[in-house]
């Protein structure tokens, strides 16, 4: 069994069905990410395994042993919610000491850790504050250190950093999987945010309606998502939705027809598909190549410095695409004809 | 300009409505004449026979005994009713949640009178507990109003964080939720006992024969022959209550301080 093994997961609210039998593992030190929009049962899951509510259905186990029975002061499991819940009466110090006097260490110790973590954390000399004194991203810290410093066997971290503005944000996620990967503590990270998810991560689990949808690397989630929910939340998407035909031709829902690029469409004998291609991964061409492509009008610039995104109109759909500002390319303007197209190990072709 | 003179003077008329009274009673408490008449002449006469009058000494002792026990069961019932409806998930939180404020709805004086109604079905004698009873019944909506605040102002999640850091419930109830509670008990503390101090008509109804409370003697020396000793003692308890407030405010300023620095 992997070090952290989640099976068969099932919660209920009032006959609200919340978490639907979830099922993942992971290995030790692995940082995962679940993702996946507002309501979908992530802070219930990582409640359940922190032991605040309890599981209608299946077992969860970390290192072998199963902590689904122990209340949560039991658990050793350290946690970090999204709005920090520090202690407002206790000292910074106090507050990072609190779980190992719970421990019983001896004072001496407990300065020795404090001192260690606030070291870790870039807090030393903040012990004598009130968690009132200090700014949004030094109160984060403080929960990740009084997290830390009991040593956890396993880290939970709530939104935990959706309350800070966006430059703060970034660098405390860079801050965090630092001192993530120097701990070496297997973390669970709860974020809606995909960017968030897909800078932090070894492994996402995308989750919709208390499913994992797909849980692998953010490489391949981004390459081949598994459906066009997936392909959606996690970074934008074009979706044509019809038919394949034989000699590779895509008939569109509106009936207008386009050539895909050259593969074996064969095993793809489906009434309907989705084929999902990123903007950034078309190609734009201003004279008609020889290769299959799609004609179409641009509608729309969007000029973001380093990259252009344009709104097509072709195939009475409207195709997105994204590309490089750089030297070797002219950008294009409202009303180009162009031609577009796309490689076949950039398409993924899903059925919902 | 002339907005923040005519504010200033709005202000002023105001706190002198509020403050005037109880200044001349101050006042009357040092004047010689009998009948709070003047011109005022500078005398302790009715401190010294305040100090001899015994039944209003008993009175006001039976007055701060009732209204500390009342305060001290108000906030026991209170805190650990609050603590429980916080967090509970049981359908019987909505009624308790609103019985327990409905005496505040209650005249007194319709309370009173079903409480002796009752004790008279049951064939009882007015006594002393049953008068804490009532005075407990009509304070406790109070005490619960400003515990419930302050508990509701608290993040929950600190519990689950001291839980998740090794601590059961009860060093999470002695280590966190105490020490931030405890300023809310001690204010919703000292409002019931101002209430049950306070009361007449509760007490008037329920007292056993032969005892009476502050305000009924005050009430019964008005309605025969007024005498300025009855300034002296009021003098005398607002001095006392302004200690306590200063008490309660430095104490809560000192376990506040977190909050406000
Ligand atoms: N204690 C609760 N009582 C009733 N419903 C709840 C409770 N906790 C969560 N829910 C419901 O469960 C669903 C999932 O909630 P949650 O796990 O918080 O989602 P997420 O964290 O992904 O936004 C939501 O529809 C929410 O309303
Ligand atoms: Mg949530």
């Amino acid at each position: 069994m992997a070090y952290l093994a989640i099976k068969n997961l099932s919660k209920s609210f009032q006959n609200n069905l919340v978490l639907d039998h979830i099922n993942f593992e992971i290995e030790k030190g692995t940082f995962l990410s679940l993702l996946g929009p507002s309501g979908c049962g992530k802070t219930t899951t990582l409640r359940l395994i922190a032991g605040f509510e309890h599981q209608d259905e299946g077992t969860i186990h970390i290192g072998g042993n199963t902590i689904d029975t122990l209340p949560p002061y039991k658990r050793n499991i350290g946690l970090v919610f999204q709005s920090y819940a520090l202690f407002p009466h206790m000292t910074v110090g106090q507050n990072i000491a609190y779980g190992l006097e719970q421990r019983n260490f001896t004072k001496g110790d407990i300065k020795k850790e404090v001192s260690k973590a606030l070291e870790m954390v870039q807090l030393t000399g903040f012990e004598n504050r009130k968690p009132r004194q200090l700014s949004g991203g030094q109160q984060q810290r403080v929960a990740l250190a009084r997290a830390l410093v009991i040593k956890p066997s396993l880290l939970l971290l709530d939104e935990s950093l959706s309350a800070l503005d966006k430059k703060l944000r970034v660098d405390m996620q860079i801050e965090l999987r630092q001192i993530q990967k120097e701990v070496g503590i297997t973390t669970l990270f709860v974020t809606h945010d995909q960017e968030e998810a897909m800078t932090l991560s070894d492994q996402i689990a995308v989750m919709k309606n208390g499913k994992i949808v797909q849980m692998d690397t953010p490489q391949n989630i981004y390459k081949n998502p598994v459906n066009s929910f997936v392909a959606s939340f996690i970074g934008q998407s074009n979706f044509l939705k019809g038919r394949i035909k034989e000699n590779s031709q895509f008939v569109l829902q509106n009936g207008s027809t386009f050539s895909l690029p050259q593969q074996d469409y064969s095993l793809y004998n489906q009434e309907e598909y989705i084929i999902s291609v990123r903007p950034e991964k078309i190609r734009v061409d201003q004279t008609r190549p020889s290769y299959p492509h799609i004609q179409g009008k641009v509608k729309f610039v969007t000029y973001i410095g380093n990259l252009s995104m344009y709104l097509i109109e072709a195939l009475g759909h409207d195709i997105r695409i994204q590309q490089q500002n750089d030297s070797y390319r002219d950008q294009l303007k409202v009303n180009d004809e162009i031609y577009f197209s796309w490689n076949a190990s950039d398409q993924s072709i899903l059925t919902e | 300009m002339l907005k923040k003179g005519i504010a200033w003077v709005y202000t002023c008329i105001i706190f002198t409505f509020l403050y005037a009274p109880i200044a001349v009673l101050m006042l009357m408490s040092f004047n010689e004449s009998q009948y709070n008449s003047l011109p005022f002449q500078f005398s302790t006469r009715w401190y010294n026979e305040l100090a001899n009058n015994q039944t209003l000494i008993d009175s006001s002792l039976t007055s701060i005994y009732v209204a500390a026990i009342t305060a001290l069961f108000c906030v026991i019932l209170a805190t650990m009713l609050m603590l429980w409806i916080v967090q509970t998930k049981s359908p019987l939180k909505k009624w308790i949640d609103s019985l327990i404020i409905l005496p505040l709805t209650i005249p007194w004086l319709i309370l009173g009178l079903s409480i002796l109604l009752l004790l008279n079905l049951l064939n009882w004698d007015k006594n002393f507990y049953i008068l804490l009873v009532g005075h407990i019944i009509i304070s406790l909506p109070y005490t619960v109003m400003v515990i419930k605040a302050r508990l509701q102002s608290l993040d929950f999640s600190i519990n689950e964080a001291s839980a998740s850091l090794g601590a059961n419930e009860w060093t999470t109830f002695r280590k966190i939720t105490f020490p931030l509670l405890f300023p809310a008990m001690l204010a919703g503390g000292f409002l019931a006992f101002v209430i049950s101090f306070d009361n007449f008509i509760l007490s008037y109804f329920l007292i056993p024969s032969g005892q009476s409370t502050l305000p009924i003697e005050i009430y019964s020396s008005i309605k025969f022959g007024f005498t300025p000793e009855i300034n002296a003692v009021s003098t005398v308890l607002l001095a006392g209550t302004t200690i306590i407030i200063i008490f309660i405010v430095t104490v809560m300023k000192a376990s506040l301080k977190f909050l406000f620095k």
